[in-house]
Formats: C-alpha cells, sequence, structure tokens
C-alpha cells in the first residue's frame, strides 16, 4: 500500500507585468490581460478588470474577499475537487505551485465584511499577503444580482484566474520540490502524538467555505490528510471580517499543519487532522465536538490543537471540543484572537472553561490603528466606511484613515500564520 | 510633547484641608512640583497646570472631568501628567480620574502613587502609574520616574512590559509581533503540555462577574414589556450609522421609524455577523415587534412599550455591553417598562 505522497514544485515569482502572452521566464510571470478576462468573464458582471499590485507600493487594495495561491495539478491539468478538479488525485501526485504571488479577488462589496490590503506603510506589518505580487481581480455585478449569486460567482472566477495563472507554470522548471509525505514514525522514538482539529466557518450566507465542492453547512467532521488543503480541497466562501478568516491562500498554506508537517518525525509525530464545521445550532456543535474528540481519539492523540474561524460564536465551539478532549485525556491547545476592546480594557474572550488553560492569541482585532492615504486605489476605495470594522469616523485628515485593525485583511488569522499577538501590561 | 500637570490645592500651595474646596483652575505657568517636573524633561513642556482642590474635584466630579477635557483639546495636549499623590486617598483618586479622561481622549497618562492608594486599583488601567513611598519626602524620585519614562516616549521608543520600565501592572492588553509564529506558539505550547514542561497560556481566562438575575414577572399581564435586539435591524438606508461591527451605539425606533407598521416593516439587517437573507426579507424574524403587538392585543402582555432598542452585538467587548445594558435599563426604568424581551442572532 502506498502512503499518500505529493510534490510541490515551487516555482518562485520575482516579479509581474501584462503582456502579449502568459508565460513564465526567469520568474516574472507576464500576463495576457484579455486572455486572463476571457476566462474568467461572466454574464452577471457588468466589468472585469486586472490590476497588479507589487509589494512595497503606495497602494490599497479594496474590498478584497479572497486570495489564492496559483497551483494546478500536474496530472489532471486542475485544481480544487469538486469545483475545477475530478477526484482523481487529491492529496497525491505533483503540483506546480507560483509561490510569491497571489490572485486577489476585490470589486463591489458584497455583505459588511470584506477587507483591505495595504502594500506598504503601517497596514503592511499587519498583513502577510503585502509581501506577495497582488494579481488582483476587480469584478462588479449587473445590478440587482442576488448576494449570494454574487458571491459564490467571484468565488469560483478567482479559482479560475488562479488555475488560468498556473498553467503557465506546467512546462517550467521548479525552483525546488517540497515533498509531502507522513513517514512512519518508530514507536520506540516516544513522540508525542499531536492531531490538528481544524474548524471551518459553516454559518450562511457570506461565512461558509467549500470541501470538496460541498458547502461546510453539509458536511459533519472528516478525517483528512493535510495534502488534500495542498490540493484545494478546501476552498474559502468566507468573507466574515477581514482579520479573523482563512482565505483560500490560508488554506492552500495552513500554518500548523505546514508546521506540525515540519516536525514530524523530528520531536513529534502529526497523527491525523479532523476537518469539522463551525454551526449555527447548539445541537450540531455538541454533535461535531463529540465527532471530533473520537476521531482524534483513533487518531491516538495525545493532544489536540484547534483553532476557531471567525471569532465569538466560534468561541463555544473551542470550549465544547476542549472539555470533551481534556475530559477524555487529550491534552488541548486552542487557538483565537482575543477580543478585549478598542482600548484593550474589556474581558479577552467571552466563551470560558477552566479547562482552556492553554491558549495562543493571535492579536486583538478591536483595536485601532490610523493608516495613512495610498497614491494607488485598486478597487473602490469610497466603500471604506461600509468594511466590517470601520468606524463612523473612519475617515480621517488628509485622506488617512483610523479603522479597527479588523479591517486588514489576514490580521488576526486563527491559523498563526504571522507573529501576532496580544499581551497584558 | 505638550503636557497638562495636574496637582491638587496642597501642592500648588494653596492651602491645606482648608482649600480642599478651591475650585479647578488652569494657569499658563509652573506651579508647585512642575517646576522641577519641567526641568527634567527633554523634547516637552508642561504648558498648562491644572489645580484642583481634593473636595472640589469630589464633589464637582462631572463639571471637572468637561473642563479638563476641554483644555486638553484647547491646548494640543499630547499627554498628561497627575501628582505624585502618594498615600493622600482624595488627591489619588482625583488624580486617577483625570488620567481615565486623558485615555479616553488617547493621550498617555502618567501618574505616581503609593501601593495602598484607593486610587491605584479604581484607575490602574488607564495610565502608566509608578509606585512611590508613603511620604511626599520621596517627591524627587517620583518625579524622576515619571520623567524618565515621559523622555524615553518623547523620542518615540516603545513602551515594554511593567517588570522592564517599573509602572503598576495595568491589566489590559495590547497588540505586540511576537518572534515565533502563532502556529509555532501553538505547536511548541502542545508539546510543552505533552511532556509536562511548563509553558505559559496567552489568554488566562477571564473572571465574570456573577449577575444575580431579577426576580421573575408575578403577573406578565399587567407588566409594560420592552423589546432590544442586539441583532442590527435598522431602519432601510441606516440613517443613524448602526456600524456592523464593534457598534459604538444603541438606538431607540418607533413604528414611524419603520414606515408605519410593525407588520411590515421597512428594513434591513445591518449586523455584519449572521446570514441577512432571511431578516432583510422579514425583519419580524429578528425584531419581532408584530409579535409583541399581538400579545398586548391578547392582554398576554399588559403594554408594548412603543419603541423598539437596536444594536449590533457583533464583536461587542463585555465591558461595553455592560456599559449598554446599564444605558438602556435606566431608559426603560424611566418610561415605566418593568421587562424586557431581548433578541440575538
Amino acid at each position: 500500500m502506498e502512503k499518500m505522497s505529493l510534490n510541490l514544485e515551487i516555482i518562485v515569482i520575482k516579479d509581474a507585468c501584462f503582456g502579449n502572452k502568459t508565460y513564465i521566464e526567469n520568474g516574472v510571470l507576464s500576463i495576457n490581460k484579455e486572455e486572463l478576462i476571457e476566462e474568467v468573464k461572466d454574464l452577471r458582471f457588468a466589468s472585469i478588470d486586472f490590476d497588479i499590485a507589487k509589494p512595497g507600493e503606495s497602494t490599497r487594495i479594496i474590498p478584497v474577499k479572497d486570495v489564492i495561491e496559483p497551483r494546478i495539478k500536474v496530472e489532471t491539468k486542475g485544481m480544487f475537487p469538486g469545483i475545477f478538479d475530478n477526484f482523481s488525485y487529491c492529496g497525491i501526485g505533483t503540483n506546480k505551485v507560483l509561490r510569491g504571488c497571489c490572485v486577489t479577488t476585490a470589486g463591489k462589496i458584497m455583505g459588511f465584511q470584506e477587507g483591505i490590503i495595504d502594500m506598504s506603510g503601517p497596514g503592511a506589518k499587519y498583513c502577510h499577503y503585502s509581501k506577495l505580487l497582488n494579481i488582483v481581480m476587480i469584478a462588479d455585478p449587473i445590478e440587482g444580482l442576488e448576494p449570494k449569486e454574487h458571491e459564490m460567482a467571484i468565488r469560483h472566477m478567482g479559482l479560475k484566474a488562479s488555475l488560468y495563472l498556473a498553467k503557465a507554470g506546467l512546462n517550467v522548471k521548479p525552483d525546488y520540490v517540497e515533498t509531502y509525505c507522513k513517514e512512519y514514525v518508530s514507536p520506540e522514538r516516544k513522540l508525542p502524538k499531536i492531531a490538528l482539529a481544524y474548524l471551518v466557518m459553516a454559518q450562511g450566507l457570506l461565512h461558509d467555505n467549500e470541501v470538496y465542492g460541498f458547502c461546510s453547512r453539509d458536511i459533519p467532521p472528516l478525517l483528512m490528510h493535510p495534502n488534500e488543503l495542498w490540493d484545494g480541497a478546501i476552498v474559502s466562501g468566507n468573507c466574515v471580517t477581514a482579520s479573523d478568516k482563512n482565505t483560500t491562500y490560508d488554506i492552500q498554506n495552513n500554518a500548523i499543519a505546514k508546521e506540525l508537517y515540519e516536525r514530524h518525525n523530528k520531536d513529534l509525530e502529526f497523527c491525523g487532522m479532523i476537518v469539522s464545521p463551525i454551526s449555527t445550532i447548539l445541537e450540531e456543535k455538541e454533535r461535531n465536538a463529540m465527532i471530533t474528540v473520537n476521531l482524534a481519539s483513533q487518531c491516538e492523540a495525545e493532544a489536540l490543537i484547534i483553532p476557531q474561524e471567525g471569532g465569538g460564536n466560534p468561541e463555544a465551539d473551542l470550549m465544547l471540543i476542549c472539555e470533551c478532549a481534556e475530559k477524555r485525556g487529550i491534552k488541548t491547545v486552542l487557538m483565537l484572537h482575543d477580543h478585549p476592546g478598542v482600548d484593550g480594557t474589556a474581558e479577552p474572550m467571552i466563551n470560558t472553561s477552566p479547562l482552556a488553560n492553554a491558549i495562543v492569541t493571535v492579536g486583538n482585532d478591536s483595536a485601532q490603528i490610523l493608516l495613512p492615504e495610498m497614491e494607488k486605489n485598486i478597487g473602490h476605495r469610497e466603500q471604506l466606511n461600509l468594511l466590517s470594522g470601520s468606524p463612523s469616523d473612519c475617515e480621517q485628515k488628509k485622506g488617512s484613515i483610523k479603522v479597527g485593525v479588523s479591517v486588514i485583511m489576514g490580521s488576526t488569522n486563527n491559523l498563526g500564520i504571522n507573529c501576532n499577538s496580544t499581551e497584558e501590561i | 510633547m505638550r503636557i497638562l500637570y495636574y496637582i491638587n490645592q496642597f501642592f500648588a500651595q494653596i492651602g491645606g484641608e482648608n482649600s480642599a474646596y478651591f475650585p479647578i483652575e488652569f494657569r499658563e505657568e509652573l506651579v508647585g512640583p512642575g517646576n522641577v517636573l519641567n526641568s527634567m524633561l527633554n523634547n516637552s513642556e508642561i504648558v498648562v497646570t491644572s489645580i484642583c482642590g481634593d473636595n472640589y474635584y469630589v464633589e464637582n466630579e462631572d463639571a471637572v472631568i468637561k473642563k479638563i477635557a476641554e483644555a486638553i483639546e484647547k491646548y494640543n495636549v499630547d499627554l498628561v501628567i497627575a501628582g505624585p499623590a502618594f498615600n493622600a486617598g482624595r488627591y489619588g483618586i482625583a488624580c486617577g480620574s483625570v488620567c481615565k479622561i486623558a485615555f479616553d481622549h488617547q493621550k498617555i497618562a502618567v501618574s505616581a502613587l503609593y501601593e495602598q492608594n484607593p486610587g491605584l486599583d479604581i484607575y490602574r488601567k488607564y495610565a502608566y502609574i509608578f509606585p512611590t513611598e508613603r511620604q511626599a519626602r520621596d517627591m524627587i524620585n517620583a518625579l524622576k520616574k515619571i520623567a524618565t519614562f515621559v523622555n524615553k516616549i518623547s523620542k518615540g521608543n516603545s513602551i515594554g512590559l511593567p517588570e522592564e520600565e517599573g509602572y503598576y501592572r495595568r491589566g489590559i492588553r495590547r497588540n505586540i509581533f511576537r518572534e515565533k509564529t502563532g502556529a509555532e506558539r501553538a505547536v511548541d505550547m502542545a508539546l510543552a503540555k505533552v511532556l509536562n514542561r511548563p509553558f505559559k497560556t496567552e489568554v488566562p481566562m477571564p473572571k465574570f462577574e456573577k449577575i444575580i438575575p431579577s426576580r421573575p414577572v408575578k403577573d406578565l399581564s399587567k407588566v409594560k414589556v420592552a423589546l432590544i435586539t442586539s441583532g442590527g435591524i435598522v431602519p432601510k438606508g441606516n440613517p443613524d450609522h448602526l456600524e456592523s461591527l464593534n457598534s459604538s451605539k444603541w438606538v431607540l425606533y418607533n413604528e414611524e421609524s419603520f414606515g408605519g407598521n410593525y407588520n411590515k416593516m421597512n428594513a434591513e439587517v445591518v449586523h455584519g455577523g449572521y446570514d441577512p437573507a432571511y431578516g432583510n426579507k422579514n425583519a419580524n424574524r429578528v425584531l419581532p415587534a408584530d409579535a409583541m403587538k399581538e400579545l398586548e392585543k391578547r392582554n398576554v402582555i399588559g403594554e408594548f412599550y412603543e419603541n423598539v432598542i437596536v444594536t449590533v452585538g457583533n464583536s461587542m467587548d463585555i465591558q461595553r455591553a455592560t456599559k449598554f445594558g446599564k444605558e438602556i435599563s435606566q431608559k426603560l426604568l424611566s418610561e415605566g417598562v418593568q421587562a424586557v424581551l431581548i433578541t440575538s442572532t
């Protein structure tokens, strides 16, 4: 029996530009804009355009919906099983990855959430996407398009765009290869067995994810192989607060799964990954907590790392799983962002448990930050006041803005992809 | 930096207990310890000194707070220093209160108190408060601590932890960037837990105040009941700009606000934390004012209070929720309301 093994052939993209042909040479991604627009064209959209934002530029992208890393599976020429790929090679085989760049979807706001990416300035410090070459798609819907259709359409257009770009990497020699295969760990080594309970938002319009093409609300907790995340098995349909949701990029690069993989057979054994939806219904939360812990138990997990997605309501899931696991002798570490209010004086959490004694916090997204005006705005700068986390006096002098850290994409990413945190003084 | 310096009647050399009712005044000059303090400052100066009698402060708190806030604005103040108050209770409380005014206006406040001064526990979270000895003979040391700290801030240096800088623990949380990513820290913590090694949680469990619920209503048919929602149902167009997250206000609406009929509301959902589709189609799903009217008609409830109260609960911190709860209760009590129905999402 073969172990699941996936090769990621990494092509490092150092620069990007528009040109007559779409191809990659010497790390430069050249894009035929007309062809790309033709590829993603959808009659539900009155206008579609693309632009490029580079790290260090005085550029702001607003409102941002999703961010995707261009990847393509060599065996099928597809990606995202259940959406733009069939179900033959998920988690195995070889992918080409364009690293250093991303497709960022933007356009008129569809809900209150959505966020900004500043390519430089104080905002960039909080944002891991500011370090990437952003190939931005700006798509505005026709009049009267229902929000549900609007969201799903843009979601899939972004994925299509990323697949189109990744195709250019098919015959390009990679700069290096990452091989993901969980090797056998000898029991004699007595390495601690750690599992990941990866919770995905499943709370309705603009608060959903897609798992193998299914709506996340329609699945029970599943045992999944982390390689499947690298293959786009889970895609973000979640526009909940820009700071604390997981973009497709964050899922493709799940930081905790990566860290556990990195240390597998070194100082730990990465014994399993359970993907569980965060429902609005209490009974479902309780059911999913039990199934998650049962699956972790079957993986012989000695510890379970549990990141939330979003905040507030999902804290209930964290505590339910924590208590269920700890009572069964499985140690837990919770990951969340705390919210002690704008001035840091309020209680940092709303749901608690005396058993939750190990918590990693990725920051306070209620804290406010003053950001300067940018020379270039891609998208709809005038919609700043509609973003979730913009106070009513968000527009300040000379075009500068005062916003909650919550409007910055990924600033309090619960998967811990960056170093943001809080401390008590 | 431009500094507002606050002292009481004693340190302003106006008098002792007999001058404790000295009304608040502002002088564009150095007074009392302000002379020494100012000489210790680099890159900063005291631009206005505020003097107030300890008793006057306590008995006219609202008016005094207003005047100090105005002075902060008028003199373009960057930072506020109050005291040192050593172990003087009323003075310590006044200093703390001044620090809170600065905090509420997003200005840094610095003070110095003896550890048993009652002002410390009440106001420690609003300022950087340095320890002093019991008696005023510790004045020079206390001023040195304040000045050293202020000089550090004025150079633009970041402020370290209480153990590093010497101020009393404030008990508030601030954003920082750690050396390792959240993912690395989580895996480290999991390993430490399994291997029984020491680890430190980044968020200790908060202790919540125990709230005693009110007694149950004896006879609902004789009672005026109000309807509150944290689900963010507002008149179409959101005329009062209720924010979709971290809402800064609660608003009173009536049937007119929604087009004249609670049974067919002209409304929209502004709460950013749930799927708005169903609420947008029929606001009564979140704000059942139609049902309340019916319950009144059937005399299940005595009276349906004509106004509804709306806010957005999305990401609301506990402190703010408590504040809103207190304000809303005051309003409802003044209108003779005796019970409320609260809907959330």
